[in-house]
């Protein structure tokens, strides 16, 4: 009975080595990928949270001034007319946007990343004491339209023009 | 059939001594990919714990310092409220007050988070907050 023989050919080790080779650069490539895009996604937010936190801590700021002048305002005016109208011609705030409107003081700040912190305060009535103001609205809005980043076919011929 | 026992054994040597090489290269590239996977990791949970910390300041009814304080904080010499989170990080509270004339007092500070391994800290964190008379 013959026995057959199994041996080990010319080339086999390269082609062995090649494939190994391959396999494992693949796979540290593919590891090294994931471990920067992770990265790349802690730092945005990290960033982001940044962000937001600076706006909030210039909001307290804005707050600190906003009472400042409404307890001057509130011990010089003689009526709540007059306390709107003093509040209006003298209140002037550092923020991205800011206006008054009847008995509410509102102003915006840049949270980067397209985002703001909208923030909406109501007056309490005019008489020197207790809270001048309570906080209607703190929120973070993103101003950013929707899909903005993306990009679209353009299929209307009307566009094109 | 001595010199194909020779070709084989050159093909062989050839191929370990270039695959050596090449694992040499390969092993520096997983552990650059470990090691910023390492950095990741320690970042995110530096920031998951100062937003903690920070926003349980935020909500606490006391002011930023005393919510400190009233939670394990160590003041040191300068005035910096400090504390060990685990074995790995360490918190810093620096702030400093205004006072107003209505009574509420602004309290200007951040937090800041530090790895034994860097000088520098890993992130800084803005807290600044605003209480009124009747806040505290």
């Amino acid at each position: 009975m013959n026995k057959q023989e199994y041996r080990i050919g010319t080339g086999f080790s390269t082609l062995l080595m090649i494939f190994l080779v391959l396999c494992i650069t693949t796979l540290g490539i593919l590891s090294l990928v994931s471990a920067r895009v992770d990265m790349k996604q802690t730092t945005r937010n990290l960033e982001m949270s940044q962000g937001y936190y600076e706006a909030s801590g210039k909001a307290q700021e804005l707050l600190f001034q906003i009472d400042q002048t409404l307890y001057t305002l509130a011990h010089s005016a003689t009526s709540q007319d007059d306390y709107l109208a003093q509040i209006k011609r003298t209140l002037t705030l550092d923020a991205s946007d800011f206006f008054i409107e009847d008995d509410s003081i509102f102003f915006s700040i840049d949270a980067t990343k397209e985002r703001y912190l909208d923030v909406t305060l109501t007056l309490t009535p005019y008489d020197g004491k207790g809270s001048r103001y309570t906080i209607a609205a703190y929120q973070l809005t993103d101003h950013q339209a929707w899909g903005e980043e993306e990009t679209f076919l353009n299929l209307l011929q009307e566009d094109n023009e | 059939m001595r010199s194909k026992h020779s070709t084989l054994l050159t093909e062989i040597i050839i191929a370990l001594l270039f695959f050596s090489l090449s694992s040499i290269i390969m092993v520096q590239l997983f552990a650059a990919g470990y090691e910023k996977s390492l950095d990741s990791k320690l970042s995110s949970q530096a920031l998951y714990c100062a937003q903690d910390w920070a926003e349980q300041a935020i909500a606490a009814p006391l002011s930023p310092p005393d919510f400190f304080k009233s939670n394990g904080w160590v003041e040191t010499e300068d005035g910096v409220l400090s504390y060990q989170h685990g074995d790995t990080l360490t918190l810093e509270y620096t702030f400093q007050l205004s006072q107003g004339n209505g009574g509420g007092v602004l309290y200007t500070g951040s937090l800041s988070l530090q790895a034994p391994r860097d000088d520098a800290p890993l992130l800084t964190l803005p807290l600044t907050q605003y209480r009124r008379e009747g806040d505290l």
